[in-house]
């Protein structure tokens, strides 16, 4: 076994006292001199055309600094890429949906911005609306964007294998259809950002955002500057689920009304605010049919999914493709149809959200693997193993596969769940229940890149200087990229110092979503280390007149093995290289992999190019009240191929708010619409749980050392939430014998499908 | 939110002082727990806020001859607190211990719970089980006493004028051999508005029922009494028979709405679930 200094610790998180003091500065905390405050008038209607807007009263509000329409905007529609751009930051001709942005008012206070807003005057020509997305599919459904037809934003069709064949060659065919709904991220922080247009027209941005680099570009594009003009910077962020990606409307909206003002102006969404006008987790419905063998072989599988887009595309696109991918890619099956639509409707847009597109996929899946199981009277977990993924494959939709704990985290799960002895002993409204599934570990270059950049620096003062584009969102990426790099330096990880996420002064970094800042910042943090390692090491060789291989290293100095006292500390070393030989050691890391074979055809949507698959098994245990429907979750284990843990307290905290939110999208969280109206925008009413409804949670950590991850190191992050619904819904049949197939299985669902038994 | 005027009178005279100057608006605060989201929210829209918490001999549980009163200032957590409540009116204790979270309870009070009069208000059902009055008053003058059975019109409505105030709350301590229930139903396990609520008392002689007084929240427009359902348990000897008519009453005697928490044809039913736990448990003996 080899030894490890910092890697594999539980160390807690580098930040965690200065956000428990409250002295952590995120985004909210900014003020600056002089600033002004935003707010944005947004559509009342779900849809409409816009034939007038008179902003000429609220201009002459006292404290009113900067009004805003899309008339001072380049009018330049974004999206994640200019391929599926739809979205002004104020739209000009058309509202799609509540909340759509009109236009915006800087001004002394929020009072008197939101005082302003009431005294803008939009004409609106009220149009129908569609809600449902099989609806706006159908010929006849209100137009939501001109230039599209049926509301098909995307259409995705893939096929491998032969799916007649396959269907054939089975002894049972089991179809369904499994239906999910709209999820809203709830993150602590709400969104925020405070721009300054200097008079030189070089934009300044503090900005909660998730991917500053990325943000930097889209800015760049949406609102036509020059990207050397811009600078992102990402103070603390309190927490983000996928929600944090985007450009938002918002931040453009901030920039212009800075430069139209001259003063800097700030943003920062209510509550309401989180709830009625960032992304939401995308509703889908799946019909599924499987083809099996008597046996539990699976030997076809097809899906015809609709997904919800919303009004606007976001990461729609995307998330369509990651539920074809996740979908298609557990489980060794070799003929597989796929068929999904991503359906524009007048309700609020779906963005990336934990999981991406693969809770809904694994939702009707592993629901339907239930099923399977109970068919053919076979334990749901042997039916698992029997068609489990293995390490080194490539599915037959062409996604490589390197390590593979699947069958550890089935059997492992199993015996911790003490899965045999409670089916045994099964009391009446007691149920256990399983799932499994799989995701990218180390995001993907799909769409072209998956880039991490990080720098590391050894200084003439003995500092030690890491560097890198990834934001730490909670998650603690700042913590375990310093332990990876204090690990090739044998250093403590609290001697090094650590600048992130700000488009000046750190190497760009794609951004942190697709669980693949462990692997992606990873690597590249310990190529850079390396790289520093190694001129430490050849400046020592010649010092200490020893062969590099001879030399260890340990608090800051370098000794030859077995001479003690004979031994040169970094800072003699750095001293050394700076003074004498005019060179700075900085390292320098890059990641952007895996590389792409010749044969992905993006056009056809088999093969992903993923650097990593993860894998992980579920197993919840519930009691249900047979006299309300209400559903305890009273055990969970959660068993997690993630490589190599870095840092296990962090996995574990991980896996349990992961968990916890998963939980929460099974049974409470339900983001309600009438006539396209969000219904429940607040915490009274949209459930998400509380520390009186989280279980006790047991993480498996299952390591599997990936032959390419940093320490062999893989994501965790969005993994987590994805079979929790399954595992949960599959415990409430396995309990009373009641099948929710229309998430959240809310004590209502479940006490009419008693009363049908 | 609209601009707002706040005072905070030091006694009950500078209270009514206040209301006879100011020609608006007023609405009276104590912790807030509800008002500041609905004036966010814009639902209400008062011009002048008189806090009340200042009024500290307002705060208190005490026992004198067999009553139990409670300063309207008293909040949620001191109520759980309280030895009194918790050995004298356990169903009070139960909802006190059931409402919102430790910070919500921190600052709710008694007063503002009834005055805020949710069809959902969490002590309203114990409070209608135990028989207990209003006490108010308003201005001057002698105060008045209100059963709590007729002191809700409807959602967010009671017969209080706009200036007058909740002074306290009292009931008689249930006699030693009164069983009570209080069972929540809601849709997590913290933070949570009932979907259904029932509080229970009942006074047993051998097996027959001498008394029964059974109150119910979230299923018609103010928490109610189930005065019929009470009849048909007095006198009688509790059996399945009877439980089961009890049900039969329960669906006709409530009117439940289908809101965001659950629909009215499952708040009908679960009323019913709830109704023969709380009145096996109560004949079980189980107290709470």
């Amino acid at each position: 076994m080899e030894q490890h200094s910092a890697v594999g610790k539980r160390i807690p998180q580098r930040d965690a006292v200065d956000k428990v003091k409250g002295s952590a500065i995120f985004t909210n905390d900014i003020k600056l001199k002089g600033m002004l405050y935003c707010k944005i008038l947004r559509s009342p209607l779900p849809h409409s055309r816009i034939i007038n807007i008179d902003v000429s009263k609220a201009e002459k509000l006292i404290g009113v600094k900067a009004v805003l329409t899309y008339k001072d905007t380049p009018q330049v529609k974004f999206s994640i890429s200019p391929t599926w751009a739809d979205k002004l930051p104020l739209e000009s001709e058309k509202a799609r949906y509540i909340g759509d942005e009109i236009a915006a008012v800087a001004a002394v206070d929020e009072d008197t911005a939101q005082e302003a807003l009431d005294l803008i005057q939009v004409d609106f020509e009220e149009l129908p609306g569609v809600y449902d997305p099989v609806e706006a599919m159908k010929p006849g459904a209100p137009v939501i964007h001109d230039s599209v037809e049926n509301n098909i934003s995307k259409a995705i069709h893939m096929e491998c294998g032969n799916i007649e064949e396959g269907f054939a060659s089975g002894d049972l065919i089991l179809e369904d259809t499994f239906s999910t709904q709209a999820q809203s991220h709830c993150s602590l922080e709400t969104h925020c950002c405070v721009a300054i247009c200097e008079p030189n027209d070089e934009i300044k941005i503090w900005v909660n955002t998730q991917a500053p680099h990325a943000l930097r570009q889209k800015l760049s594009y949406a609102l036509n500057i020059d990207a050397s003009k811009i600078h992102v910077i990402t103070p603390y962020l309190g927490g983000g689920f996928g929600s944090k990606i985007d450009l938002e409307p918002a931040q453009a909206i901030c920039i212009l009304l800075s430069k139209k003002s001259g003063r800097p102006v700030r943003i920062s969404n209510t509550r309401k605010d989180q709830f009625i006008s960032t992304r939401i987790r995308h509703p889908t419905i799946s019909e599924l049919k499987f083809g099996v063998k008597r046996d539990g072989t699976i030997v076809a599988k097809q899906a015809r999914v609709v997904m919800d887009n919303g009004a606007y595309n976001s990461h729609g696109p995307a998330v369509l493709l990651y539920n074809n991918v996740m979908f298609s890619s557990l489980y060794r099956v070799e003929n597989i149809k796929y068929e999904g639509y991503l359906v524009y409707t007048n309700k609020n847009w779906g963005g990336a959200c934990r999981g991406y597109g693969d809770p809904q996929a694994t939702f009707a899946q592993e629901s339907m693997m239930d099923m399977i199981a109970e068919r053919l009277n076979m334990d749901p977990i042997d039916l698992r193993l029997k068609n489990a993924n293995n390490p080194n494959e490539i599915t037959a939709n062409k996604v490589r596969i390197t390590s593979c704990g699947l069958r550890e985290c089935l059997t492992q799960a199993k015996e911790a769940s003490n899965w045999a002895e409670k089916k045994e002993t099964k009391s009446k409204y007691r149920g256990l229940g399983i799932a499994s599934m799989i995701y990218t570990g180390g995001g993907s270059i799909g769409s072209g890149f998956n880039y991490s950049g990080a720098t590391m620096q050894i200084n003439a003062d003995g500092t030690i200087h890491l560097s890198v584009g990834a934001v730490d969102i909670g998650q603690g990426s700042n913590t375990i990229l310093t332990q990876m790099a204090a690990d090739v330096l044998a250093v403590d990880p609290e001697a090094i110092r650590l600048t992130t996420a700000d488009t000046d002064t750190t190497l760009p970094c794609m951004g942190t979503f697709g669980s693949r800042v462990t692997f992606c910042a990873g690597s590249a943090v310990f190529q850079a280390t390396n790289e520093v390692k190694n001129m430490l090491l050849e400046e020592a060789s010649e010092i200490l007149e020893a062969n590099m291989e001879d030399l260890e290293m340990k608090d800051k100095e370098i000794f030859v093995k077995g001479s003690l006292g004979v031994s040169v500390t970094f800072s003699e070393l750095a001293s050394r290289a700076h003074y004498k030989r005019k060179k700075t050691l900085i390292g320098h890391g890059y990641y952007n992999g895996p590389e792409v074979s010749d044969d992905f055809d993006p056009t056809s949507y088999v093969g992903y190019p993923s650097p990593a698959m993860v894998f992980a098994t579920h197993i919840a245990e519930v009691e249900i009240d047979p006299g309300t429907g209400k559903v305890d979750v009273i055990n969970f284990v959660a068993a997690h191929d993630l490589g190599r843990a870095i840092n296990p307290l962090l996995v574990e905290g991980q896996i349990e708010g992961a968990v916890a939110q998963g939980i929460g999208w099974a049974l409470t969280e339900d983001l309600k619409f009438e006539n396209g109206k969000i219904v429940n925008p607040n915490f009274h009413d949209y459930k998400i749980l509380t520390i009186k409804d989280v279980p006790k949670i047991t993480s498996i950590l299952v390591e599997t050392i990936d032959p390419n991850g940093p320490f062999g190191a893989k994501g965790i992050g969005e993994c987590a939430m994805v079979p929790t619904a399954p595992a949960i819904v599959n415990a409430i049949y396995d309990a009373i014998g009641v099948r929710i197939k229309d998430l959240p299985a809310t004590p209502e669902k479940i006490f009419d499908g008693l009363k049908k038994i | 939110m609209n601009e707002v005027d706040y005072i905070i009178p030091k006694n009950l005279e500078e209270v009514f002082r206040a209301v006879e100057k100011k020609k608006r608006k007023i609405k009276f605060i104590a912790g807030c727990t509800n008002v500041i989201p609905y004036m966010r929210e814009e639902a209400i829209s008062p011009e002048l806020l008189i806090d009340l918490s200042s009024l500290q001999n307002l705060n208190y549980i005490r026992e004198e001859n067999g009553i139990i009163a409670i300063g309207a200032l008293t909040t949620i957590s001191k109520l759980t607190a309280s030895e009194i409540i918790r050995n004298q009116s356990p169903i009070l204790f139960s909802a006190a211990s059931l409402l919102g979270n430790p910070l919500t309870r921190n600052r709710a009070t008694i007063g503002g719970n009834l005055a805020d009069a949710s069809p959902a208000a969490d002590m309203v059902p114990p409070l209608l089980a135990l028989e207990a009055f209003v006490h108010t008053k308003r201005g001057e003058g002698e105060g008045r006493e209100i059963s709590l059975d007729k002191f809700f019109l409807g959602p967010n409505k009671t017969v209080l004028a706009e200036d007058e105030i909740i002074t306290h709350i009292t009931f008689s301590r249930p006699k030693d051999s009164a069983r009570g229930i209080y069972i929540k139903l809601g849709l997590r396990n913290s933070m949570a508005i009932s979907v259904v609520s029932i509080a229970l008392m009942i006074e047993m002689e051998g097996k027959v029922c001498q008394k029964a007084r059974v109150a119910l929240g979230a299923v018609s427009p103010t928490p109610i009494r189930v005065y019929r359902l009470e009849k048909n348990l007095e006198g009688k000897e509790i059996d399945q028979k009877i439980i089961q008519e009890c049900s039969v009453i329960l669906k006709e005697e409530t009117s439940p709405i289908s809101d965001i928490r659950a629909s009215a044809e499952y708040r009908k039913l679960a009323t019913s679930v709830l109704f023969k736990r709380a009145i096996q448990g109560a004949l079980n003996g189980e107290k709470t």
